[in-house]
């Protein structure tokens, strides 16, 4: 009897033992220190690992969530960086990293209007900072909200000399306005701030091709590529400066390859126009209009589509559709006009970039090839792991 | 015999000759073994992870039972054994309308406790051993599950199977080389586990040197006169005739020839290309794809001390000998993969248990002194009288009670769980998902993101193109750095990338991806190389681009070609003339 009780009390304890060391043995080390030294986790993929772990142990720690929402920023998994943001506002209404890496990824995700919200909250806050100006500034570039675009990238750069992106949103933002010089000045700060940025380049890019210096617009964006070789929108403007060294079956091919790694919107519509006007050179002018078309269909303001649509339109003797679309292109070309003679006239108040008429008209065909706005992805921010 | 080694004065009073002792071990580790087992259980079937490289084999032996010819249809650095050995469980899967998960996690837990259970059939033996050893063998199986406990992300690795495997012929040849000649182990039992060890090793013959360096130090034991004959067991006859019969059959494999005189002239001047650090930064074993070393730093101290107590227990200095085995296997291989660890980590962990162990059993005589008022240690409890039998049990049981709870505090810094540290982000998963259908064709072109081999097998998508990896181009890349290379590379290069154009227009996949970044910060990327080599006008023809999905280039066949393609199919089957070229 006695015995026996001790072999059912040995095996009670063997067996709680024995589930204790299962348990323990897949414990990551870490879950008993504070989650202040989750910091230097959230740089690599085995971070994303360890959080997953800890997330399930800890279900409604929202610093966990924002954590595992900056791992996956760091390798530009927008989506998931969004899931796990909006996790950490949900239990944590005023976070503001979690706002800010949310409102960042919607932004990547081209989802102008989530990221605009976001931005807006946190900047009305009183908690924004110039990289949240900035970029806010780059969503309304892309919205086609010059003017708010200008400010915000104003105050960005006024908030903080030393950020790139407020830079380089400035001088989109001058782009458009139709400063090209300030605009260059501007891409250049933000290439010498942070070098690893692709977008100034494409920004330079866009304004040698507009002042038909193609080689070295060309130059700019093999720079940009080599930090970000998914870079759609550096594959366009190579493929804008090939149109105009008329050398248009590899304007097509750098076109397609910049279809091929565009995410978004105003990627792909600026690389179906430039590429519908290289067919049109080509003579193909039912290609021509189907890429114009799906260029409208990406963004239905796209000048180039239109002109190009009319363009080929005419040649096929469409003479209502080329009336409809020279009508559509005159509309946006106004648009365009008093929002660079607005800006032009506070240049000219501030004594900075001047561009005459005669300038303008010898750069139409080319202006008409950049008046898109480069798709606003700062990509390729990742650090090297471990 | 074994007082030899045994540096006690009373020797006789530390050997175990009691006839049924072998019952101890199997009485202790039924409740542990049920516990361990059910839990990795559940853990493995509730998460169903098939590893990156598990499920690279799985759908090359998907290929395989399809009809498809190695090294035509698909072609790996690897040489195709291991595909064939992969097809076992792909045909239950499909046989049996289960998931192919479902059934290799099986398949890996059947592995798991067949090599349990081979191990006490073969611990059953046990007739003398020392004291230490013998009441090491409780805390060893319950080490050994343990282990698989921590493999999540690796379950089911070659080198996950090969410890497997191991596992029963180490405990075999410990127990040859320590008892007398004449053991009698079950010849069907010796002849089994030498054959599933041979089949482990040739799919990675680096595994050879850790029995091979395991019979040398147990060679250099002072036990038998005969110590030759120790080699002539059916162990040992079936792993060699097994590694000869498996070198034999592999002559078979359809193509070999091509795998002999083309890849492994490449593969062996180009596989520097891929990730491959010093030797000194492996053995930290900070692995990019994850750790399963606890600290590094208690490694080596454990290993240091287990050096100086070997003499103390056969099996400290055995795993002593695997744990250095598995890092000549490691630092061999060059990469540092977390998953080549596996021996080594396996042997240094089953090293830990043994020494904890000895620390057990050094805390229960003190405690044994202390209440017995002895001023001399040598309790009647640690008696081998066999009258005492009972007492030695409970004392055994005392041990690894002992032993189990010394180890909660330190198993995690003594090992890290996989999957933990490593994991699975499905980066293309929802873009095949969304634009194909299952048993359709895709390509993804890529030089090392093992994800997109798991998405297919779980997506049952068919891969359209012989490189399920593109392994080659980034050699070629690689090779042109050197001069002496160069020329090689440039004849290569091109002949890949036609065979890539023509298997995409043989297959007509109806999405390709193709890697798009660069992993090394260098301006060369697969997608840049391929439009060199000219696949826009060669394959991509008859695809629209889609947009970039996580640094990924998506094209998508168009909707006409399908059409106007299956239009030609259906003219050409019915008229050839129709069609002109």
């Amino acid at each position: 009897m006695k015995q026996g009780l001790i072999t059912v009390f040995e095996v009670v304890l063997i067996a709680a033992v024995v589930c204790c060391n299962c348990w323990l043995i897949q414990t990551p080390l870490i879950d008993g220190w504070s989650m202040s030294l989750l910091d230097k986790y959230c740089q690599t993929i085995s971070d994303i690992a360890f959080l997953d772990r800890y997330i399930k142990l800890h279900p409604t720690d929202w610093r966990a969530y924002r954590a595992r929402a900056q791992a996956y920023w760091v390798d530009s998994y927008w989506d998931r960086v969004v899931a796990d943001s909006t996790q950490a506002l949900e239990l944590k209404k005023d976070d503001v990293v979690s706002r800010r890496l949310r409102a960042y990824s919607y932004y990547q995700l081209d989802k102008d209007d989530a990221s605009l919200s976001d931005y807006n909250i946190l900047i009305n806050s009183g908690r924004g900072e110039a990289q949240d100006y900035a970029y806010r500034s780059l969503v309304n570039s892309q919205t086609k909200r010059f003017e708010s675009a200008a400010s915000d990238a104003a105050i960005a750069v006024k908030k903080d000399s030393l950020c790139a992106p407020a830079y380089y949103a400035r001088g989109l933002s001058e782009f458009h306005g139709g400063s090209d010089k300030d605009a260059l000045n501007d891409a250049k700060l933000a290439c010498q701030l942070d070098y690893e940025l692709p977008m100034p380049y494409v920004l330079m890019a866009m304004i040698f091709n507009k002042k038909q210096k193609f080689d070295r617009a060309i130059l700019m964006c093999e720079a940009g590529l080599q930090y970000d070789p998914t870079n759609g929108a550096a594959h366009w403007q190579i493929a804008a400066a090939q149109v105009n060294l008329k050398d248009y079956d590899k304007a097509i091919d750098s076109c397609t390859v910049a279809l091929s790694l565009a995410d978004h919107r105003a990627e792909k519509s600026g690389a179906l126009s430039t590429r519908a006007l290289a067919q049109f050179h080509r003579s193909r002018n039912e290609e021509a209009i189907a890429d114009a078309t799906k260029a409208l269909i990406f963004d239905p303001e796209c000048l180039l589509a239109y002109e190009v649509r009319a363009m080929s339109h005419d040649r096929l003797n469409h003479t209502n559709e080329a009336a409809q679309d020279r009508e559509a292109a005159k509309r946006i070309k106004e648009r365009m006009t008093s929002f660079q003679n607005k800006t032009s006239k506070s240049d000219q108040n501030n004594g900075t970039a001047v561009i005459t008429k005669e300038q303008r008209e010898h750069n139409k065909i080319h202006e008409s090839t950049n008046t898109l706005r480069p798709a606003p992805s700062i990509k390729d921010q990742r650090s090297h792991r471990k | 015999m074994t007082n030899r080694i045994l540096p006690e004065q009373d020797q006789s009073a530390l050997v175990v000759e009691a006839g049924d002792d072998w019952k101890y071990p199997l009485q202790l580790l039924v409740v542990p073994a049920i516990i361990i087992i059910g839990h990795l259980a559940y853990m493995s079937l509730s998460s169903l992870v098939v590893n990156y490289d598990c499920a690279y084999y799985l759908l090359c032996a998907k290929m395989l039972l399809q009809g498809k010819q190695p090294l035509i249809d698909f072609v790996d650095l690897l040489p195709p054994i291991i595909f064939y050995l992969s097809v076992p469980p792909v045909w239950l899967s499909q046989a049996f309308q289960v998931p192919i998960a479902t059934v290799w996690t099986m398949t890996v837990l059947g592995a798991v406790l067949l090599s349990f259970l081979l191990s006490l059939l073969v611990l059953r033996s046990t007739k003398e051993t020392s004291h230490q050893d013998w009441l090491a063998i409780g805390p060893l199986m319950s080490g050994f599950l343990l282990f698989n406990l921590i493999l999540g992300f690796h379950f089911g690795q070659r080198e996950h199977i090969f410890v497997l495997m191991f596992f029963p012929i180490f405990l075999m040849r410990w127990l040859r080389w320590t008892h007398p000649i004449g053991l009698t182990i079950n010849n069907f039992f010796a002849i089994f586990c030498g054959s599933a060890c041979a089949i482990a090793i040739f799919v990675k013959p680096q595994f050879l040197i850790l029995p091979l360096l395991l019979e040398l130090y147990f060679s250099q034991l002072p036990r038998h006169q005969k110590r030759w004959q120790v080699l002539k067991t059916p162990e040992c006859f079936s792993l060699v005739i097994t590694l000869l019969l498996c070198l034999v059959a592999s002559s078979f494999i359809p193509n070999i020839q091509i795998y002999y005189s083309r890849w492994v002239p490449f593969v062996s001047l180009g596989y520097g290309a891929f990730f491959a650090p010093d030797p000194l930064f492996m053995l930290f074993f900070a692995a990019p794809d994850g750790e399963i070393l606890g600290s590094t730093f208690l490694a080596l101290m454990v290993c240091i001390a287990a050096y100086f107590f070997s003499q103390r227990s056969v099996l400290l200095g055995a795993l002593f000998v695997w744990t250095i085995a598995g890092l000549l296997i490691y630092l061999l291989q060059g990469r540092g993969w977390s998953y080549q660890s596996i021996p080594a980590v396996c042997g240094y962990f089953l090293l830990c248990n043994v020494m904890i162990v000895q620390i057990a059993q050094f805390l229960i005589s003190r405690i044994v002194q202390l209440r017995s008022g002895l001023s001399r240690f040598n309790p009647p409890l640690w008696s081998s009288d066999p009258r005492q039998e009972s007492k030695r049990s409970q004392i055994a049981t005392l041990v690894f009670l002992t032993y189990a709870v010394l180890l909660l505090p330190i198993s995690t810094l003594l090992v890290s769980d996989s999957t933990a540290t490593a994991t699975t982000i499905q980066i293309l998963d929802d873009m095949i998902a969304s634009r194909t259908k299952a048993r359709d064709t895709v390509v993804v072109l890529h030089t090392l993101i093992p994800n997109a081999h798991q998405a297919q097998l779980r997506l049952d998508r068919q891969p359209g193109c012989r490189y399920i990896w593109c392994f080659p181009l980034r050699m070629t890349e690689y090779l042109k750095k050197s001069n002496t290379t160069k020329e090689r590379a440039l004849r290569e290069e091109p002949r890949i990338v036609s065979e890539i154009i023509q298997d995409i227009q043989k297959s007509k996949p109806e999405l390709i991806a193709i890697e798009a970044f660069s992993h090394d910060g260098s301006d060369w990327t697969l997608y840049k190389s391929l439009q060199q080599n000219g696949i826009l006008k060669g394959s991509l023809r008859d695809y629209e681009p889609v947009g970039g999905c996580n640094k990924f280039a998506i094209w998508k066949r168009q909707a006409s070609k399908r059409s106007s393609s299956f239009g030609i199919q259906q003219l050409n089957k019915s008229d050839p003339r129709t069609i002109k070229p």
